[in-house]
């Protein structure tokens, strides 16, 4: 689809009291899409969530739904539906009320309106029938009542406010699933804002990484898992994190280990073949599912075994790299023998970052 | 999400300026106009104001022993009220918060009806329970406790009486407020490293509610030192109160310098009283 | 490790404060019932008939009558005043607020016959010495704390959140109001008006300065009548009329909004 994007985000920037949030922000996002704002807290996801609702008033840059510019529109009049983190359902109202509140002030009365709130919440997978206060249900309904309630006005742009970190960790993965099943049957474009990387890996079409109000990283969940922009979002996408390994290059071939050791690894991880000069620090993303323990054999890493939790189908093995810790994720089978080991590291696509500034180091080929 | 403001400047001023503008013209300004009213004095004879700057009201407060002596038993009534009232609420504030339960409301509300009832009404009660032949006396005599009535009335033992039961209210409300936020578990850690009863109270609780016994204790005494109705009523015109003499000068002798001298007296103490109270939080309390 | 002894013995304590703190209140409201001519507390006989003498007495029937007009304009006026404030404050969170705050608050702290008398040779000076607006300004200076104090708290506790989602939802801020704010903050508007006329309608203190004689409310009334004729039973039998009428607001205001947590 070519043309101008159905949301597009440009030059936003938003500061308070001397911090900046926000920072020439751009974004793009496609009709129907699903797209997670993902970032620590303080990142300014959910000040932008705010500026998108047009409940925040941006300093700086222009927001553009469906061709029309709606920077400066008050939230009433956007058709933006808008679930948040606490659900805000209207307590002195009962739920068919709260869910008909948007149908109220669009002016639809009536058998239309009963019959908007009965799709809504069946869609929701609630009992239209439900008569009862918001106080009554439990979190997980109080939630898609929130969610029946934005979507009965089928908004142009639906966005969530961290919607699972209320929900009990068995609720979330089911709800994770039911949201992007929801947004797969109404087709409505959807903006989810998360602290949790599973989340959002596994929900959205798109992810777009943030941290300190500007956009790192913006692609498909494998994209961001492959190939991260920097050691930030190697290290926070996956679970559990990846690796950190702070590398002095010390020639063509090895490296050296925080604590002095070296380590000649395959050629294919060797400075030379990844453009490293002599001398430079470098930071190498170990994912742990990615790496085997053996004996002694070429391009391994010597590490010194520490703690094995074991989390039922898997275990997490904890070494010693010189002075690097370093985890690794097994099947729960495998024999680990200690108290020294060798570590291998995938050869393929390697994650090298600079030390400095974070950002990948291009693999030349 | 965050919070920010959800009105704009100018919004805000709107909003709020017609109640501030208010209480800043009809209640402030007032009282600056009393503090240069109170270095003029009356043109004998007449109502009217004779501006030149003078210390003369001040003089005759501080030189007449009637005017100062009428201070004294002010503040010394007013201390005495502050120091029963702590005692008699603190119970009450405790029971309250710890075993009231659903009845917590409820009491609560009973406990400030006093205070809403306004200074007249239940002085009149207390009128018939302490006379010679009201309820209180004729109980202890057919008890065989007394021969013949105790007095109660027109002297300082009922004015006392009358300003505790007045002002008890605001003495409860901060303590159940500062006793509320303060977590229970406190205690409890506390005597599990072996600190008794006593030890609790006096380093750990005590401190801890300083703000809201200073914060009574300061409305208690406050209030008593400008108390007029009670004082008057149930001191039958024989206890001299302070406030009970602006009030003449004001009301009936129409000395208004006078009085004004009188009550910026008045504020002077109250105003020592406050900074007493922020020095004793500062130096003995922890911040909650 | 507490007895049942201790338990009992601060329950007996408690309740005998509680006692002392309502006992004028009850002695007022039973003696009214009294049949004879003096005020006396137990009562011999019962008798409606100062209720009665209280009702036809035309000096106290214009005295209550004031007394309520003054504390419904005043109610209203001090009620609307501060809710738009609290608004303002609570919503808008201004730089200036904790100083506003405190001027609002400031006549719960300050004394009142201090400010009374004050206010009396301002007004002297102004010409408005006696006049209604002078009173109706006075009491909605004493009664505003009070609806403050009370509408602040309760436009705290409003979730700012669900006023930001109805308007999500294509409410325009008149609508938020109207359909949101108002309806979660009746509690705190009935509350605040059931306060603000018991403060207007009891005060003794600023109305017996300031009230000139063609405003005389009842407790001014009965104050002066206090001071010259001594108690007499009429009086006592409004004054009951008056406390339990309060006593009754207070036990209702509790029931229906909780009263007392607004405080």
């Amino acid at each position: 689809m070519t043309g101008f994007p159905y949301l597009r985000i440009r030059s936003l920037g938003k500061a308070y009291r001397g911090a900046t949030a926000l920072h020439d922000f751009d974004l793009d996002v496609e009709q129907g899409a699903f797209v997670a704002l993902l970032g620590p807290s303080g990142c300014g996801k959910s000040t932008l969530l705010q500026i998108l609702s047009g409940l925040l008033e941006p300093d700086r840059g222009e927001i553009h739904l469906a061709g029309a510019d709606i920077t400066r529109l008050p939230p009433w009049r956007r058709n933006i539906g808008l679930v948040f983190q606490n659900y805000a359902l209207f307590p002195h109202l009962s739920i068919r009320q709260n869910v008909r509140f948007g149908l109220d002030m669009l002016g639809i009365k009536g058998k239309e309106a009963d019959a908007r709130v009965d799709e809504a919440l069946e869609m929701v997978g609630l009992d239209p029938a439900l008569a009862r206060r918001p106080s009554e249900l439990s979190g997980g309904q109080q939630q898609r009542v929130a969610i029946a309630r934005a979507i009965a006005i089928r908004p142009r742009l639906l966005l969530l406010d961290e919607p699972l970190s209320n929900l009990d960790a068995v609720l979330r993965q089911k709800v994770r699933l039911e949201l992007r099943q929801l947004h797969d049957r109404t087709g409505i474009t959807t903006i989810m804002v998360t602290h949790d990387q599973a989340e959002a890996l596994a929900t959205a079409d798109r992810v777009a990484v943030m941290e300190a109000g500007r956009l790192l990283q913006y692609e498909a969940p494998q994209g961001l898992y492959r190939n991260p922009a920097t050691a930030f979002i190697a290290g926070f996408i996956g679970s559990p994190a990846a690796n950190l390994l702070p590398l002095v290059a010390r020639d063509n071939a090895s490296w050296i280990l925080p604590g002095g050791e070296l380590w000649q690894p395959d050629a294919a991880l060797a400075p030379a073949q990844n453009g490293v000069a002599a001398g430079a620090a470098c930071l190498m993303a170990l994912r742990p599912e990615t790496l085997a323990l053996g004996s002694l054999g070429p391009g391994g890493l010597p590490v010194r075994i520490g703690a094995i939790e074991f989390t039922g189908g898997d275990q997490l093995v904890h070494v010693e790299a010189g002075e690097a810790r370093l985890t690794l994720r097994l099947p729960a089978g495998t024999h680990v023998a200690g108290p020294a080991a060798w570590l291998f590291p995938p050869i393929q696509s390697p994650l090298l970052f600079d030390a400095n500034t974070g950002r990948r180091l291009p693999t030349p080929h | 999400m965050n919070q920010t403001s959800d009105i704009k400047p100018h919004t805000t001023a709107m909003l709020v300026g017609p109640a501030a503008a208010l209480m800043f013209g009809v209640f402030v300004l007032p009282f600056l106009f009393l503090l240069v009213l109170s270095f003029w004095s009356q043109v004998p004879g007449s109502l009217q104001f004779d501006t030149h700057f003078t210390v003369l009201n001040y003089a005759r407060i501080f030189g007449d022993s009637y005017y100062l002596g009428g201070l004294w038993t002010t503040l010394w009534l007013s201390g005495l009220v502050t120091v029963i009232c702590l005692i008699l609420a603190m119970p009450l504030a405790r029971w309250i918060v710890l075993r009231a339960g659903p009845a917590k409301g409820l009491l609560i509300g009973l406990s400030i009806l006093p205070l809403v009832c306004g200074a007249l009404l239940p002085t009149l009660g207390l009128v018939n329970l302490l006379s010679p032949l009201g309820f209180i006396n004729g109980a202890l005599k057919s008890l065989g406790l007394i021969q013949s009535s105790l007095p109660l009335l027109g002297n300082i033992t009922g004015v006392a009486i009358g300003l505790v039961q007045a002002f008890l209210p605001l003495m409860i409300l901060p303590l159940i407020t500062t006793m509320e936020r303060l977590p229970q578990d406190y205690e409890k850690a506390a005597m599990s490293l072996g600190a008794r009863r006593l030890v609790v109270w006096q380093r750990i609780i005590l401190p801890l509610l300083l703000p809201g016994i200073v914060a009574g204790s300061l409305l208690v005494f406050c209030a008593s030192l400008t108390a007029f109705v009670t004082p008057q009523v149930l001191g039958q015109g024989k206890v001299v109160t302070f406030a009970s003499l602006a009030y003449q000068q004001a009301a009936l002798v129409l000395d208004w310098p006078f009085a004004s001298a009188l009550a910026i007296v008045m504020l002077i103490f109250l105003g020592l009283a406050g900074m007493l109270g922020a020095l004793v939080t500062r130096k003995f309390g922890k911040a909650s | 490790m507490k007895s049942r002894f201790s338990d009992a013995m601060t329950f007996a304590v408690v309740l005998a404060i509680l006692i002392f703190i309502l006992a004028p209140i009850l002695v007022l409201i039973f003696s009214a019932f009294d049949g004879g001519n003096i005020f006396r507390f137990p009562p011999r006989t019962y008798s409606l008939r100062w209720f009665e003498a209280a009702f036809n007495h035309p000096e106290y029937r214009s005295s209550l009558w004031i007394s309520t007009l003054l504390g419904v304009i005043a109610t209203v006026i001090a009620v609307s005043l501060a809710s738009l404030a609290a608004f303002g404050l609570v919503r808008g969170r201004p730089r200036y607020r904790f100083a506003v705050e405190v001027l609002l608050l400031a006549p719960l702290t300050l004394p009142l016959v201090v400010w009374a008398i004050a206010l009396l040779s301002i007004y002297a000076e102004l010409g408005m010495n006696g006049t209604l607006t002078g009173l109706i300004l006075a009491h909605v200076t004493i009664t505003l704390p009070f609806a403050a104090r009370i509408m602040i708290a309760t436009l705290n506790e409003i979730d700012p959140r669900l006023e930001a989602a109805a308007k999500s939802l294509g409410a325009t801020p008149a609508q938020v109001l109207r359909r949101i704010t108002l309806p979660l903050a009746r509690p705190g508007l009935l509350s605040s008006s059931a306060i603000a006329f018991l403060v207007s309608f009891n005060d003794v203190v600023v109305t017996t300065l300031i009230a000139g004689a063609g405003w005389i409310t009842f407790p001014v009334r009965t104050f002066s009548r206090l001071r010259t004729e001594g108690i007499d039973p009429t009086t006592i039998a409004i004054g009951a009329m008056i406390v339990a009428f309060t006593l009754l607001l207070i036990l209702v205001g509790q029931r229906l909004f909780q009263l007392s947590r607004r405080f």
